[in-house]
């Protein structure tokens, strides 16, 4: 019986998942005769089942349920939102009963009579009268006398009862048949099921009897076996009690003539069986009118069925745990497969040379066959959705397609598991927060219905599923003024961010811009919790929104999880596993001259083409001791890329790539944040799997995982780090000091005794020039003793700050602060690491070393021969400060604006400029605000513009370009500012020649 | 106490199987159904980071397998010759353990009548891992909680 039970309950909530769907469907398409055939089959076997296995409640809820569908199906209701949503109320009853019966195995207490009592009057068109249909309102005064019968003789445990007698009475005589038993056992639910429709009028009287009795025709059921069952049927009727009238009532139903061969094509072809056998009248006056239109239209439903029949015998259930156990033997196969393959390679010619072969093909082909089965379409994720959204549009009153494309779209079931719940929280989000009400979309030009698209589609080795809807979109000022109010970041810092980082705001922690909470969504739970679900199968979720327009999320996710391709390392003598996808490139470097890696007091960096790359020792991370011998003569750097941070891993070896089944590791290892999983190798030993995002969190710390939380979510192409990575240091006295590592060129440490004098300055040869030193204080470098070199460079020529220490490398935020009467050289104080500590200002170590050089080579460098105004409009005071001197050196008059108001002011005023710098993310109006309203006015038209922002990817350069701004440049190189003032305004200068 | 005497009682007659294995010259038993496979020496992965009573991974036939020190986890000196450690396979929440042992032993049937309990005198970290023990023909025979012994390491950890 649990067996039964379990079978059931499968059963039924596949059913119910698909009976949603369709019934969302019929909401769209109330004409649609297959469709509500469908609805009304599912519904009727589920209440046929529960009958049998004696579950009153979810047999009369089902029961009621069906009623409704029944009188839809006849005609007498017409398919109504009312109708619907009832109809799902009873699902969802329907469902929670399952729920505590899977938990339970028994049916839990209570009563349901406020859902069946609402479902009835719908069925008696006491609801809505005018909805009814007109021919229909006398019909319902039927429908007591067939209820009558049924319920007169004791409803369907009385049935149930009398079918399982007759069962095991056919039982004894038919004993020699083989498979008797289940047979019997499927007759006897089959058999309650029909008569309980069939008696009940909900149904057309006979058809599901005669189909149960065309069914044992066709296993070979003889007459006389038939009537044996009738009879025997019949007995067991009377000894329950019933009546003798009401056994024959009922055995009218069992029409043993109906079992004609022709039966089995197309039992609904027969004459009504009432017409035989007029013992009773009853029936026969219950035979609704419209039944004739529902006759007309049975054999399609019937072919449907049929075909759907044929579709089933195509498919088995399997449980998971078989699977999952395939799979292993599958992959102790494969490995198997290669050991042979190694030792035939070993051996030559070998008469098992063509069978293993043939072996290594099968096996081959076996495990993609099992991985297949371990697909599933992605549809399967989403089939509660458009129920989701019809009962969002109702309960909000909003009018909400939902289009579905690639539904069929294949992906491993785990991965669907862990993606099924952030697809609906994000549909919901949609429907709840991005669709607006009707009325809404009409003021805004736009149709009554919202329109939500789900999409899923394959794109190398990933799948791209889409969430999209065309409401109002994310507010992104909403955004950052929630954002700083939540204390996710401070002002300062979302100044520096583009429109879209701000936007990756809502999948932090505690964020929720919904200006109310519904019943729906706004809880400020949510988005953070669908960005960890994702990234935890490595996939990555990104999103973007134009206010007014709606808005997107693209999620990428790895086909399977089971399979992934890796680099095996080795360090130590020990191999790991690497997943590729996070893997940017491979270095090589000769141990002994170890060019290009520089030492920051123990911080190995490498200077990889242009840029600084922290490096970190895999034999550090895992701790693995040195085995005593000869270090390797080469050492490899594995680059790797986790969101925004790349950093380097220093391995000994580097063999070969290989796809490794991935395998969770053991609980008593499931804390080391550095291991992702575990696999055989093909030559069968085990290693570990890296997991690049550990690791990254090792390496750099809270720092850089807090740096991380916020942009990771972010495609890296798209992305630009909003966090700086910045070179601490100690100099002149304990504090410690930093400054951005963008603006370092190279990190040396020299020994000053060999440092020369020139005149007053401390210059030493480096890369064939002579390089100026300056200490902390500004001085020339005392020359004595070795020490770390910071070089900043300019142009072709070179600065050197002498530091005492260098203490580490810290990717963080900025957040300055200014400390008042600020000392010369410094911009301000930061906490960088937890610890406060001074932001170098790298233009006055510059201007200290060779103010005459310096001043001269940039004016040069960037044609600015007469003083030139700039008025700068940032609102950071840390770029202020970083800014304003370099311009001031490079020759141009600096006029500073705190935010965009005071520049427009200031550019009113009448002051003229040659040319304005502006940021882009300000409080109030916006760099792209101030470039269109200084664009409009006449006498600003034509000055030239240059954006200045913390990011620029090719979106944000074209969006500047239509605001009205000439370039665009990134706050973080000072030089490329320098370089786009000079070549906008010679630009302008030659376009004002060719004008005049 | 009588309670315990009475089941004592009871259980005279009944016996169970150990698979016995020696562990630093000291006897211990695992009850025979909860153990899957023995295996003779194998090739470990050393696991980097794990709990010092981790030896590592193994792979048993295509099933990656936990090895766990059993020196180690029970306070002993590691074994002169780690790499000639025998392998009892158990299972504990699902998942496959080995236990590295010095030695396999027969598989012995224990009467309920040569059990005891453990010693109050037992060191504390035994102890938590210590089914009672069996008083056999001149020696003693500690029964090891394979729960006790696992749990703990990942508490632990």
């Amino acid at each position: 019986m649990d067996d039964l039970l379990n079978e059931f309950l499968a059963e039924t909530v596949e059913a119910l998942e698909l009976l949603d769907s369709e019934l969302v469907e019929l909401e769209q398409r109330p004409a649609d005769p297959a469709l509500l055939g469908s609805i009304f089959r599912i519904m009727h076997t589920i209440k046929g089942t529960c009958g049998f296995l004696g579950l009153p409640r979810l047999e009369a809820v089902a029961h009621a349920a069906e009623d409704v569908l029944g009188k839809v199906r006849d005609g007498e209701l017409t398919v109504s939102a009312d109708a619907v949503s009832l109809v799902l109320a009873a699902l969802d009853r329907i469902k929670e009963l399952i729920a505590e019966l899977a938990v339970a195995g028994q049916e839990p207490e209570g009563s349901d009579d406020d859902v069946i009592m609402s479902l009835r009057d719908m069925a008696a068109g006491k609801w809505a009268a005018a909805e009814l249909v007109a021919e229909a309102v006398e019909e319902p005064a039927d429908l007591p006398s067939v209820d009558g019968l049924y319920q007169r003789i004791g409803g369907a445990s009385l049935f149930d009862t009398a079918c399982e007698q007759a069962c095991a009475e056919m039982l004894s005589a038919v004993s020699d048949h083989p498979e008797a038993e289940t047979e019997l056992l499927h007759l006897q639910f089959a058999l309650a099921g029909a008569f309980a429709s069939a008696l009940t009028g909900s149904s057309d009287a006979t058809a599901d009897i005669d189909g149960v009795i065309a069914g044992l025709v066709a296993k070979g059921w003889s007459p006389q076996e038939l009537h044996m069952l009738r009879d025997e049927f019949g007995k067991a009727l009377a000894t329950l009690e019933v009546a003798d009238a009401d056994v024959a009532a009922v055995l009218s139903r069992f029409n043993v003539a109906a079992a004609k061969p022709a039966a089995i094509a197309a039992p609904a072809a027969q004459e009504p069986v009432m017409a035989d056998e007029p013992i009773v009248a009853e029936p026969a006056a219950a035979k609704p009118a419209p039944a004739k239109r529902v006759k007309a239209e049975e054999p399609a439903a019937e072919n449907a069925q049929a075909a759907s029949a044929a579709a089933q015998s195509q498919t088995l259930r399997v449980n998971i745990t078989v699977l999952e156990n395939l799979m292993n033997m599958v992959s102790e196969l494969v490995l198997t497969r290669n050991q042979l393959l190694q030792i035939l390679r070993g051996v030559g010619d070998s008469p098992f040379a063509a069978p293993l072969q043939r072996l290594n093909q099968v096996t081959s082909e076996l495990q993609e066959s099992v991985m297949q089965t371990r697909m599933q379409p992605i549809g399967n994720a989403w089939s509660k959705l458009p129920r989701l959204v019809r009962d969002l549009g109702q309960e909000l009153g909003k009018k909400i397609d939902l289009v579905m494309s690639g539904a069929d779209t294949e992906l491993d079931r785990q991965i669907l598991e862990s993606i099924r719940d952030p697809l609906t929280h994000m549909v919901r989000n949609s429907g709840d927060h991005g669709i607006e009400a009707p009325e809404d979309r009409r003021e805004a030009g736009k149709p009554e219905h919202g329109t939500i698209r789900l999409s899923a589609r394959h794109e190398g080795g990933h799948i791209i599923v889409e969430v999209s809807d065309d409401g109002r979109g994310l507010s992104t000022s909403r955004i950052r003024a929630k954002a700083i109010q939540n204390g996710l970041a401070t002002e300062a810092q979302i100044d520096g961010m583009s429109e879209q980082q701000i936007q990756q705001f809502i999948f932090r922690p505690g964020f929720s811009t919904a200006a109310q909470v519904t019943s729906v969504s706004g809880r400020g739970v949510g988005m953070d919790v669908v960005r960890t679900n994702i990234e935890k199968i490595g996939g990555a979720i990104e999103f973007s929104s134009t206010e007014g327009q709606g808005s997107r999320f693209v999620i990428k996710i790895p086909l399977t999880l089971a399979i992934v391709s890796a680099l095996i390392v080795e360090c130590r003598g020990e191999r790991f596993a690497m997943p590729q996808s996070s893997v940017v490139e491979l270095v090589r470097i000769s141990s002994k001259s170890q060019q290009g890696v520089e030492l920051i007091n123990g911080h190995p960096v490498y200077r990889l083409r242009d840029r600084l790359l922290p490096l970190v020792a895999l034999s550090d991370l895992l701790k693995i001791e040195e085995a005593g011998d000869e270090p390797p003569q080469e050492i490899y750097v594995v680059v790797t890329q986790v969101g925004s941070f790349a950093f380097g891993i220093i391995v000994d070896r580097v063999f070969d790539t290989e796809e490794i089944v991935v395998k969770p590791t053991s609980r008593t290892l499931r804390q080391i944040s550095l291991f992702s999983g575990t696999t055989i190798l093909g030559d069968g030993r085990v290693i570990m799997i890296l997991d690049p995002n550990g690791i990254a969190a090792a390496t750099s710390g809270s720092a850089q995982s807090e740096a991380r939380a916020r942009d990771e979510a972010l495609a890296a192409s798209r992305q630009q780090r909003e966090t700086v990575s910045m070179l601490v240091f100690r100099a002149g006295d304990d504090n410690t000091k930093a400054v951005p590592l963008s603006l370092i060129a190279r990190l040396e440490e020299a020994d000053l005794s060999n440092a020369e004098r020139a005149g007053e300055r401390t210059v030493m040869q480096y890369r064939g020039s002579l390089m100026p030193l300056v200490g902390i204080d500004g001085a020339p470098a005392r020359r004595d003793g070795k020490h770390p070199i910071l070089v900043f460079t300019e142009g072709e020529r070179m600065c050197g700050l002498v530091v005492d220490e260098v203490v580490d490398i810290v990717e963080g935020s900025l957040d300055l602060q200014l400390v008042g009467g600020a000392q010369s050289g410094i911009l301000g104080s930061s906490i960088i690491a937890g610890r406060s500590t001074d932001v170098i200002d790298t233009v006055h170590y510059l201007r200290q070393s060779d103010a005459a050089w310096f001043d001269l080579e940039t004016r040069e460098a960037y044609g600015a021969e007469s003083e030139r105004r700039v008025l700068l409009v940032e609102d950071s005071s840390f770029f202020r400060n970083l800014l304003m001197p370099m311009l001031k050196m490079a020759g141009y008059r600096v006029t500073i604006a705190e935010h965009a108001e005071a520049a427009l002011e200031i550019c009113r005023d009448g002051d003229e400029f040659d040319i304005i710098v502006s940021d882009i993310e300000m409080p109030g109006l916006s760099g792209f605000d101030l470039a269109r309203t200084l664009r409009a006015e006449e006498r600003w038209k034509d000055v030239p513009m240059v954006a200045l922002s913390s990011h620029a990817s090719p979106q944000d350069f074209e969006r500047g370009r239509r605001s009205g701004f000439n370039d665009y440049v990134t706050k973080l190189d000072p030089r490329a500012l320098l370089t786009s003032l000079s070549r906008v305004l010679s630009t302008d200068e030659h376009r004002e020649e060719t004008a005049a | 106490m009588s309670m315990q005497q009475e089941d004592a009682t009871l259980d005279q007659n009944r016996t169970e199987d150990f698979v016995t294995m020696s562990i630093g010259g000291q006897i211990f038993g695992v009850p025979v159904l909860d153990v899957r496979d023995v295996l003779g020496p194998q090739r470990i992965t050393r696991v980097p980071l794990a709990p010092p009573e981790i030896a590592g991974s193994l792979n048993l036939r295509g099933r990656i397998v936990t090895a766990v020190n059993m020196r180690q986890r029970l306070g002993l000196a590691p074994a002169e010759r780690p790499e000639r450690a025998m392998a009892v396979v158990v299972e504990h929440e699902d998942e496959h353990f080995s236990l590295l042992v010095d030695e396999v032993g027969e598989v012995l049937r224990l009467s309920e009548r040569q059990k005891d309990h453990n010693p109050a005198t037992l060191d504390p970290q035994w102890r938590q891992i210590a089914d009672g023990l069996y008083r056999l023909e001149g020696n003693l025979l500690i029964v090891l909680n394979i729960g006790a012994v696992l749990g703990a390491i990942r508490a632990a950890a």
